[in-house]
């Protein structure tokens, strides 16, 4: 058992089961609650991948599909013990992973045992597939009607070849139609593997004695094959276009989405760590004391539904500005001029260094709440950010090493959608 | 926690002391009798104000120096409770006590009252130009909320079911209202509310009471006593005389219905806790009658759930489904609500429900500013602390008796079905 501090007062214990499992343990002991969420690397994005150089397909949606059933596996519905216990359970899909997470005040072992009892040994029905089927349909069309995701879409459309960067999550309702026993299996079979998943638990808890318990557990004792590791493949590379313009009749306003794409180069040079030096040079650049925020605010064109923020992914990223606004034209000659002009710009050491101590004060108020701190460590261990040595690292960025997105704001780089009303 | 009164000048000051968090937390809440015509005014107020002071006079230079607090966090709002406004500046700032420097509080208080008292104002006015700012960033609001179609069908259902109530509830954004709000209304809502308003300052955390209201008594050494305020929280929900059906059909994807209920009965704190037990088992978790029912059985909806308000003392069903299936739904809906009123409650839910809220309330204990929050509301809506201990026994002695003769005063109000066609729907 490996204790070891991410910053003062927090410590973290990290240990890999004999299964392969990775499981950390932050004991967080004057808090009420615990919070524990088992991760599987297994998303919306892998319906095409490769195994020992063999092509394999599913249908997309299939991960999201998985996680509804993984609440009525064998027989049994997950979510009954922890209701009993006073437990709230839940679990979501994201491209990248399937999280199911559960926070309790009582009996953080036993509900945690059960949380493992389900993924051992798998058994769908066909009535269930069916009950879920419909309801994945329900949820599907949820979105049917927000023009804000359409616009966004297009944007990643715009950005990116690979489907598996803009297609929905939770498959299309033609997509779910051929997800059947068969393919749950394949997908548990491939995906479902102790190796291929994390174990994440903070809070109120006895390190030791919860190890015991994994150690212990028939999903560790369990005999598995040996894991096959996934292989995924991503094309970043864009469509012909930077431009995509859309008059819809039945907006209410007009939408306004820029994407700036982190160049394959840049994106891929692995002394970058883009989940650390994305968040400081977004401050800096499009945050309230920046410049652009001056800008905006003098030409009226600033409003509660502005946002900027980067987008990293493990095979991805760019940086997303949006708007829904009276007045596009304007907003968008404003923010490319801005854009453009980004190469030229001076980082001021200044905001950078004001920035850096409210960081320091961010992330202590951040492991003062023991749900904070749970998603907090969550994202970090999804993004593959080096738990141990985040908060130090961030402590030593230095205003130049920033520079290196400056230099991306290049008219080449920089893609526009605009959903506008018809006038 | 304790909420512990001070003796300093005339000061409605209070300590919260509590050792288990790294940050201290002070609250300023300015206390008015609710004008319903200057709610715009009053959410721009607490907008405008943490935007910029005369100090720090533009958005810059003030977030330079939250950040160089320690990322100083600011929260404001504006809330109504019956004829009570709220008017709340909470800032929160890491404890001395955790940083290499012991003057982060001392700071981060002449901020707050830079903030509350010396605002970017010239000659006693707000410009026009930064009214005018917001004016259109509340109107960009509007529209915005218009596209969304989630936010636009609850808006318009909300509209429905207060349409009696229009001045009693406060919402904001107040559309027709909002051509009046200028520089003079803002400025002069602005010193109401520094001159006329009852002032509350709450302090939670851990920090030494002696070197606390030496500071407090220094640096507030300038607010005066008001005279206290006549404060009915009571709500007084206007009813419709018969169900009030609306039917909006422009949606061009799901249907969107909102069911808004009459609770006839008086807003005392006992009905509040049975009315917040019902809302858990009726549509509150996923062993709820309707989420058991219309999710789990039916297949008629991705989501569905009850929502009680006890501030308002308003209680509402929302949910999305095929515009096929919403006559099934709202039949579905009222079968549910009738089965609990002939009784149809078992134990085993009805135990459910109130351990669930018990656990919420436990986790309360978890965040500082949560604690901080629910202790102001029992402060003035009870005039006592918020005391776990208690509040979860008040939900122990709740009998299923009790709930269900009080459930019988639930009738339906008002039915908004925001969808893509007009349909002809009986109610049954």
């Amino acid at each position: 058992m490996e204790e070891k501090l991410i910053m003062e007062d927090e410590a973290i214990i990290e240990e890999i089961l004999e299964n392969g499992l990775k499981v950390y343990i932050h004991p967080k002991n004057k808090f009420v609650q615990s919070l524990a969420s088992l991760q599987v690397n297994f998303g919306g994005r892998d319906y095409k991948y490769q195994i020992a150089d063999q092509d394999y397909t599913l249908p997309e949606g299939t991960a999201h599909f998985l996680e509804h059933m993984l609440f009525e596996n064998n027989g049994n519905t997950l979510s009954d013990f922890f209701i009993k216990n006073n437990a709230d359970i839940n679990a979501f899909t994201s491209r990248r992973i399937t999280s199911y997470y559960f926070s309790t005040q009582n009996n953080f072992d036993a509900l945690l045992a059960s949380l493992l009892d389900n993924f051992i040994d798998y058994d769908f029905s066909e009535k269930t597939i069916k009950k879920e089927r419909n309801i994945i349909s329900q949820e599907l069309a949820m979105s049917d009607d927000s023009d804000e995701e359409k616009a966004y879409k297009s944007l990643l459309r715009l950005m990116y070849k690979d489907r598996s960067i803009y297609q929905d999550i939770g498959g299309s309702k033609t997509s779910i139609k051929s997800i059947n026993k068969a393919v749950l299996n394949q997908a548990v079979t491939h995906f479902y593997h102790p190796q291929n998943m994390s174990l994440l638990i903070t809070g109120n808890v006895n390190a030791i004695k919860v190890l015991e318990l994994l150690k212990n557990h028939p999903f560790n004792t369990k005999k598995w094959q040996t894991y096959q590791p996934i292989k995924r493949m991503i094309d970043i590379s864009d469509k012909s276009g930077r431009h995509f313009k859309k008059i819809k009749p039945n907006l209410d306003t007009n939408i306004v989405e820029i994407g700036v794409k982190i160049p394959e180069i840049v994106f891929r040079d692995k002394t970058l760590e883009h989940n650390l030096l994305t968040s400081p040079f977004f401050s800096l650049v499009f945050g309230n004391s920046s410049l652009l925020y001056r800008i905006l605010k003098s030409k009226n064109l600033y409003n509660y539904s502005f946002s900027a923020a980067p987008v990293i992914e493990d095979d991805y990223g760019f940086f997303n500005i949006s708007i829904e606004t009276k007045k596009p034209k304007l907003f968008i000659k404003t923010l490319m001029e801005y854009l453009t002009n980004l190469p030229e710009l001076m980082l001021d050491e200044k905001v950078f260094k004001a920035y850096q101590r409210g960081e320091i004060g961010r992330s202590i108020k951040a492991f003062d709440d023991v749900k904070k701190t749970h998603y907090l460590v969550k994202k970090m261990l999804m993004d593959e950010v080096d738990i141990f040595s985040f908060v130090e690292k961030s402590k030593s960025i230095k205003l130049p090493d920033l520079q290196i997105y400056l230099d991306i704001f290049k008219k080449n780089n920089i893609y526009l959608v605009e959903y506008l009303q018809q006038p | 926690m304790k909420i512990i009164k001070r003796d300093i000048k005339n000061l409605n000051l209070y300590y919260l002391p509590n050792k288990k968090f790294k940050t201290v937390e002070i609250a300023f809440v300015f206390v008015n009798k609710m004008d319903p015509v200057k709610i715009n005014e009053r959410n721009f107020l607490v907008d405008i104000l943490l935007e910029s002071t005369k100090k720090y006079n533009n958005p810059e230079k003030f977030n330079l120096v939250c950040d160089n607090l320690y990322g100083l966090d600011k929260i404001s709002n504006y809330h109504t409770i019956g004829d009570v406004g709220l008017t709340t500046f909470l800032f929160r700032t890491v404890n001395d006590k955790y940083l290499n420097q012991d003057d982060v509080f001392a700071k981060t208080l002449d901020l707050c009252l830079e903030v509350i008292y010396n605002p970017k104002i010239h000659r006693g006015y707000f410009s026009k130009k930064s009214v005018k700012e917001l004016k259109v960033q509340t109107e960009e609001l509007i529209m915005s909320i218009k596209q969304n179609k989630n936010s636009y069908s609850y808006y318009q259902f909300m509209n429905e079911y207060t349409k009696n109530n229009q001045a009693e509830f406060g919402f904001f954004p107040d559309i027709k209202n909002i051509d009046k709000i200028n520089h003079l209304t803002l400025s002069s809502t602005y010193k109401q509310m520094v001159t006329d308003d009852e002032l509350y300052v709450f302090i939670a955390g851990n920090f030494d009471f002696q070197v606390m209201d030496e500071l407090i008594a220094e640096k507030l050494s300038f607010v005066i006593e008001r005279p206290k305020l006549p404060l009915d929280f009571t709500s007084k929900f206007i009813p419709n005389q018969s169900v009030n059906e609306v039917i909006e059909k422009t949606s061009n994807g799901q249907t969107r219905i909102y069911i808004g209920y009459d609770l006839g009965f008086e807003h005392s704190l006992k009905n509040i806790r049975l009315m917040g037990l019902f809302d858990e088992l009726f549509g509150g978790f996923e062993k709820a009658k309707l989420f058991a029912s219309i999710r789990e059985n039916l297949n008629l909806s991705y989501y569905v759930y009850s929502k009680y308000n006890e501030d308002s003392n308003m209680f509402y069903v929302g949910l999305e489904t095929t515009k096929e299936k919403e006559a099934v739904a709202i039949k579905e809906v009222e079968k549910q609500l009738q089965a609990c009123k002939m009784g149809e409650i078992d134990d085993e839910l009805f135990n459910q429900a109130k351990n669930n809220i018990i656990n919420r309330l436990e986790r309360t204990m978890d965040s500082q500013t949560r604690l901080l929050l629910s202790n102001i509301i029992s402060f003035f809506k009870y005039e006592d602390v918020f005391n776990l201990e208690k509040r979860i026994a008040e939900i122990q002695e709740l009998t299923k008796a009790d709930l269900i003769d009080l459930i019988q005063k639930i009738n339906v109000d008002t039915i908004y079905i925001y969808t893509s066609e007009a349909k002809k729907w009986k109610k049954n």
